[in-house]
């Protein structure tokens, strides 16, 4: 199998079709690669609230326990 | 007895918790192959593929054009199909992965539209044009769209569940629309490339990385849709012990707060 364009520049240029092709490309890839990694941040974010939920309801009271022992 | 035993892969898929820890041992290899099926795909079609007869280097765009239309219209089953479930079985996951489905189904539509757009100015004269089957296609990104904001809409999680699934099931319609609508009507978009019945009316050169980037996108969609329920999952069963514990064990709960666990040794001595 051998590559339809003699050179990387003809390539790019595509016969002039080069600007077509290669921004619904640029784009699509955009959008796909920002699917993957959308979710990917929410569920980072939950985590994070999650955990700090569970911080402000659980260890809060061991904290005061914590000082009151230490007074 | 054997009744029940027979239904109970279909209540532990409905679990959320099951889900979790079962799609954590498949997503590496699921993203390598999703990968590596759109890269080599995409350098086969841009590259090597031989250039149309009549369009030229434009025709190009078909390998990523064609496969984002066919997820974008199997991605409305999937996102129909699920709030389908959601109302007979009334499972929990089932609205999860739906709600999943309308923002990746919105994103491909879209993809299929931009691309369409900019494979249209060389090849029609015109970016757009109110041809049946673009139109069609916008009616479906907006079908997407009103599942997504559905979901805002309502107080109560039930009742947005039962709406956006109602919503989802009333525009499957729009989906035979759309696929027969090259046919029914004759203006400017071409015939499908590719038919159920037959042959594929392009070279097997051409066709061939066109048919790896379809299996590509397929793995593409799975494994989105995968990321987006797990992160929807861990948000609405926060209060479950086992995400608590997964918590516990994925952020610095342990490291961000060493006063804690000092304080609670010092307390056991």
């Amino acid at each position: 199998m051998t590559s339809q364009f003699a050179s990387f520049q003809e390539f790019l240029v595509m016969d002039g079709h080069g600007p077509y092709v290669w921004l619904a490309i640029i784009v699509s890839l955009i959008v796909m690669i920002g699917l993957v990694i959308s979710p990917l941040k929410q569920q980072r974010k939950a985590i994070d609230k999650i955990a700090q939920q569970m911080l402000a309801n659980q260890p809060n009271k061991e904290n005061k326990e914590a000082d009151a022992s230490d007074s | 007895m054997t009744a029940t035993r027979q239904w109970t892969w279909f209540h532990r898929l409905g679990s959320p918790r099951w889900f979790y820890q079962k799609t954590q041992r498949w997503l590496p290899w699921l993203a390598v192959i999703t990968f590596s099926l759109i890269a080599v795909g995409l350098v086969w079609g841009l590259a090597f593929a031989p250039q149309d007869a009549r369009q030229g280097n434009s025709f190009r765009i078909i390998y990523l054009h064609v496969p984002a239309s066919i997820l974008a219209l199997v991605g409305y089953y999937v996102m129909a199909i699920a709030g389908a479930v959601g109302l007979i079985w009334r499972i929990k996951l089932s609205y999860i992965v739906m709600h999943a489905a309308a923002p990746l189904g919105a994103a491909l539509t879209f993809v299929a539209l931009f691309t369409g757009a900019v494979w249209g100015k060389p090849t029609w004269g015109t970016y757009w044009v109110w041809d049946a089957r673009i139109t069609s296609m916008l009616i479906l990104l907006f079908l997407y769209l009103g599942v997504l904001i559905l979901r805002y809409a309502y107080n109560s999680i039930e009742a947005a569940n039962k709406t956006s699934a109602i919503l989802g099931l009333v525009g499957t319609v729009n989906i035979p629309i759309i696929y027969k609508s090259v046919d029914w009507w004759q203006t400017l978009h071409q015939p499908a490339t590719i038919k159920f019945t037959g042959a594929p009316s392009m070279h097997p050169s051409m066709f061939a990385p066109l048919l790896v980037m379809i299996i590509g996108f397929y793995c593409f969609y799975a494994l989105v849709l995968i990321l987006n329920t797990r992160a929807q999952v861990l948000e609405r069963e926060r209060k479950a012990s086992w995400v608590q514990d997964l918590v516990v064990a994925k952020s610095n709960l342990a490291r961000s707060n060493p006063e804690k666990s000092n304080s609670s040794e010092r307390n056991a001595s």
